[in-house]
C-alpha cells in the first residue's frame, strides 16, 4: 500500500527553481533513502514533505488526501534533524514529551509514554539531564525519541547522523535499522553518505540537481547504476570508469584503452549497438578486479602497479594499464610491489558500459 | 592554578594601569571626601561619617531616593517589555525591515539634552503641541510642572523614549541567536506561533533579559538630564532623583562632603540591584540552565 505520493514537486525560491518535477511514492512501512551531493535538493524535498517548506508546485498525498495545506503538526510527521534540534533549556523528559504536552495529554500518560520510548533507546537513566550535558550519541538518541514518542505516520531524518564521528555513526546506524525493523514506521531519510544509504535503505532514490538520476533497491544501483553519476556516486571506493573504444578484432569483441592497450572479450559476448564511432565509458568496480583468475573471470588487462593502499585483510591496488588509472580491491597477502606488472582478471558480466556523451548505461 | 607569565602582565598594565587613572583614583579620592567637610575654597575637615549621618537623616534624600526607585523600577521593566515586544515582532519579519530598525534606532542616535528639551517644548502647558493635543482630547490642562507624579511619569517615559533601542538591540541579538531549527522541531511537534514564544523564544532569551536588566538598572540610577532639564527637582524638590540631590548639595550648596556620600551611597545602591540579577545569571551558568 502506498503511505505517501509525491507527484510532481517542484521548488522554486524566487526564479530560482531547485527541485524539477520529482515524483515518487513511499510504501506502507517502507524505508526510503535520499541520497545525493550537497546541493542535489534531498533535504529541500525532506523539508516540503514535513511542511517546513512550501510546495512550490506539484502536491502531496498522504493516505490518498492531498496535505499541501496542512501545517507539519496536522500531518502526523515526525522529524530528526541534523543539529538535533533539542530545547536547550527542557530535560531530556521534558524535550520527548514535549509534543504530548502541547497535546494536552496528561502527566502520568505522559511520563508512562516518554519512559516507554526512553527505554527502548536505553536513555532511562538520562531523563532529568540536559541536552548539553549529554553526548553526541545521546543527544542523538534523544532526538529519535522526541519523533517516536509521537507514533507518527512518517518519520523524517534529515541527516541524523552527520555530525557524529564514525564509530557512533556506524553504532546509530544499526540502531536506526533495528528500530525500523521493531516499529515499522514508513521512514524518508536524507543523506549524502552512500554506506548509509546502501545499509539502510529498502529502496535509494540518488538525486543529481534536483532531478532524480536512478531510484532503486540498493542493488539496483549497486549492480546495474543506470549513468556514470550513480555509478561513481554509489560504492567504495569508488568505480574505475575508463573511456574506450569498443570494436572487434579476431571475431571478438574487444575494448582499446586511450594508451592503445586492448582488453579482449569472451568471444561470445554481445556488446550494446554502439554509436558515437564506439566511444563508451567502460565501468568496473574494484571489487570485481582480481589479481588470481577464478573460472568466471574470462577477461583481464595488463599494467603496473602505481600505488598500494593497505586497509588490513584486504589492499587497494592503483594500477596504470595503457593510459587508464584502475583501482582493485584484492586480498592482501603482502604480494604487491609498487612498479611490479600485474595482470587483474574481471568477469566480463561485471562490465559497465555507458554512452561517452549522455553519460547513460548502454544495456 | 595558572600562573601569569611577566610578558603577559606588562601587556596588560597600560589598561590596568588606565582603570585604575580613571575608575579607582577618583573613587578612593571621593571616599576620602566623603569622610571630610569642605566647601569651596576651604580646607578639608575629618569628619568620620558624619557625611553618611547627614545624608541619610535628610528626608529630601529620602525623597529623591523613594522618586529614583519608582521611576527606575518603571522605566526598566516598562522598557523590557516594550522590547521583547518589539523584538518578537521584528523576528516574525516586519514589512521594511531596515527602514523600520532605523526608525527603532533613532532616539538612540539623538542627543540626551536635545531629545528632553524637545520633549519639553512638545509638553509645554498651553502651547505644546503634545500638550495642546491633551488638552483638546477632553483631559483638562496638562499642566504637568506643578505636579510631581505627573512630572515623573513624564521623566519615565522620556527616559523609556531615549534608552528603548538600546534594550531592544541587546534582547533582539539575543532572539536572533536562537537557532531556527528549534522553532522548526517546535512546529512540527504542534506549537502555535504563541505557544513557540512562551516556550521556546522567551526562555532561551532569559540570559539576554538579565545582561540588559543588570545595564539598565546602573544606567538608570543614574538618571539626571531628564529630570535636571525638565524640572530641576521642582516643585520644592519634591521631584528630585539621587543624581539631582547629589548635584544639588555639590554645586548648588556646595556641600562636597554629603555630595560625596551620597555618591558613595548610589554606588552601594545599583550595585545591590545588579548583584540580585548578577546571581540570578551565575545561578544559570552553574546550574546549566540556559
Amino acid at each position: 500500500m502506498v503511505a505517501i505520493n509525491i507527484d510532481r514537486f517542484v521548488k522554486r525560491y524566487g526564479s530560482v527553481e531547485v527541485v524539477h518535477d520529482i515524483s515518487f511514492d513511499i510504501k506502507e512501512g517502507e524505508f526510503l533513502v535520499l541520497v545525493g551531493p550537497s546541493g542535489c535538493g534531498k533535504s529541500t524535498i525532506l523539508r516540503m514533505v514535513a511542511g517546513l517548506e512550501e510546495i512550490s508546485g506539484g502536491e502531496l498525498r498522504m493516505q490518498g488526501t492531498r496535505v499541501n495545506e496542512l501545517s507539519p503538526k496536522e500531518r502526523q510527521v515526525a522529524m530528526v534533524f541534523q543539529d538535533y534540534a533539542l530545547y536547550p533549556h527542557m530535560s531530556v523528559e521534558q524535550n520527548i514529551g514535549f509534543s504530548l504536552e502541547l497535546a494536552r495529554v496528561p502527566r502520568t500518560e505522559r511520563q508512562e509514554q516518554v519512559k516507554r520510548v526512553a527505554d527502548i533507546l536505553q536513555i532511562g537513566h538520562l531523563l532529568h539531564r540536559r541536552p548539553r550535558e549529554l553526548s553526541g550519541g545521546q543527544r542523538q538518541r534523544v532526538a529519535i525519541g522526541r519523533a517516536m514518542v509521537r507514533k507518527p505516520h512518517l518519520f523524517l531524518f534529515d541527516e541524523p547522523l552527520s555530525n557524529l564521528d564514525a564509530k557512533l555513526r556506524a553504532e546509530m546506524r544499526g540502531q536506526i535499522k533495528r528500530l525500523h525493523q521493531s516499529l515499522k514506521t514508513t521512514s524518508m531519510y536524507v543523506t549524502h553518505d552512500q554506506l548509509e544509504a546502501m545499509t539502510l535503505a529498502d529502496r535509494i532514490i540518488c538525486l543529481l540537481d534536483g532531478h532524480i538520476a536512478q531510484m532503486g533497491t540498493p542493488h539496483d544501483l549497486f549492480d546495474r547504476p543506470a549513468n556514470v553519476f550513480v555509478a561513481e556516486f554509489i560504492g567504495s571506493p569508488t568505480m574505475n570508469i575508463v573511456p574506450v573504444t569498443a570494436g572487434a578484432a579476431g571475431g571478438r569483441p574487444v575494448l582499446t584503452l586511450a594508451g592503445g592497450g586492448q582488453v579482449g572479450l569472451p568471444a561470445g559476448m554481445v556488446l550494446p549497438a554502439l554509436t558515437n564511432g564506439g566511444n563508451v565509458l567502460a565501468g568496473i568496480r574494484p571489487e570485481h578486479l582480481s589479481d588470481t583468475p577464478t573460472p568466471g573471470t574470462t577477461a583481464h588487462i595488463e599494467g603496473v602497479i602505481e600505488m598500494l593502499e593497505p586497509l588490513g585483510s584486504d589492499i587497494l591496488v592503483t594500477m596504470q594499464a595503457g593510459g587508464a588509472t584502475l583501482t582493485a580491491r584484492c586480498t592482501d597477502k603482502g604480494q604487491f610491489q609498487p612498479g611490479q606488472p600485474l595482470t587483474l582478471h574481471f568477469d566480463p558480466a561485471r562490465l559497465h558500459l555507458f554512452d561517452s556523451k549522455t553519460q547513460m548505461r548502454l544495456t | 592554578m595558572r600562573r601569569l607569565n611577566p610578558a603577559a602582565i606588562l601587556m596588560l598594565a597600560p589598561t590596568h594601569l588606565l582603570l585604575f587613572l580613571v575608575i579607582a583614583l577618583p573613587s578612593i579620592y571621593v571616599f576620602w571626601l566623603s569622610l571630610n567637610e569642605s566647601t569651596y575654597g576651604s580646607d578639608l575637615t575629618f569628619v568620620g561619617f558624619n557625611n553618611y549621618v547627614t545624608v541619610l537623616t535628610s528626608p529630601y534624600f529620602w525623597r529623591a531616593a523613594l522618586n529614583t526607585l519608582i521611576v527606575v523600577n518603571a522605566v526598566v521593566y516598562i522598557e523590557l517589555l516594550i522590547a521583547i515586544g518589539m523584538a518578537a515582532l521584528f523576528l516574525g519579519g516586519v514589512r521594511y525591515p531596515k527602514i523600520m530598525f532605523a526608525i527603532v534606532l533613532m532616539p538612540y542616535a539623538i542627543s540626551e539634552v536635545v531629545g528632553v528639551l524637545v520633549w519639553k517644548i512638545m509638553l509645554n502647558t498651553g502651547s505644546g503641541v503634545l500638550a495642546r493635543t491633551i488638552e483638546a482630547l477632553g483631559f483638562g490642562m496638562f499642566n504637568w510642572s506643578v505636579s510631581p507624579p505627573l512630572a515623573l511619569s513624564v521623566v519615565t517615559l522620556i527616559s523609556i523614549w531615549h534608552h528603548l533601542p538600546f534594550t531592544f538591540l541587546l534582547i533582539y541579538a539575543g532572539m536572533l541567536a536562537i537557532p531556527k531549527s528549534l522553532y522548526e522541531a517546535s512546529r512540527i511537534d504542534g506549537a502555535s506561533r504563541w505557544q513557540e514564544f512562551w516556550r521556546i523564544t522567551l526562555p532561551l532569551t532569559v540570559p539576554a533579559i538579565l545582561i540588559s536588566l543588570i545595564f539598565r538598572f546602573v544606567f538608570a540610577f543614574r538618571l539626571f538630564s531628564e529630570v535636571w532639564l525638565l524640572t530641576a527637582g521642582g516643585p520644592a524638590r519634591l521631584t528630585e532623583v539621587l543624581a539631582v540631590y547629589l548635584y544639588q548639595s555639590g554645586f548648588k550648596y556646595g556641600e562636597f562632603g554629603t555630595a560625596s556620600a551620597t555618591g558613595w551611597l548610589m554606588v552601594l545602591g545599583s550595585l545591590g540591584v545588579a548583584s540580585v540579577y548578577l546571581w540570578a545569571m551565575h545561578r544559570r551558568m552553574v546550574s546549566g540552565n540556559d
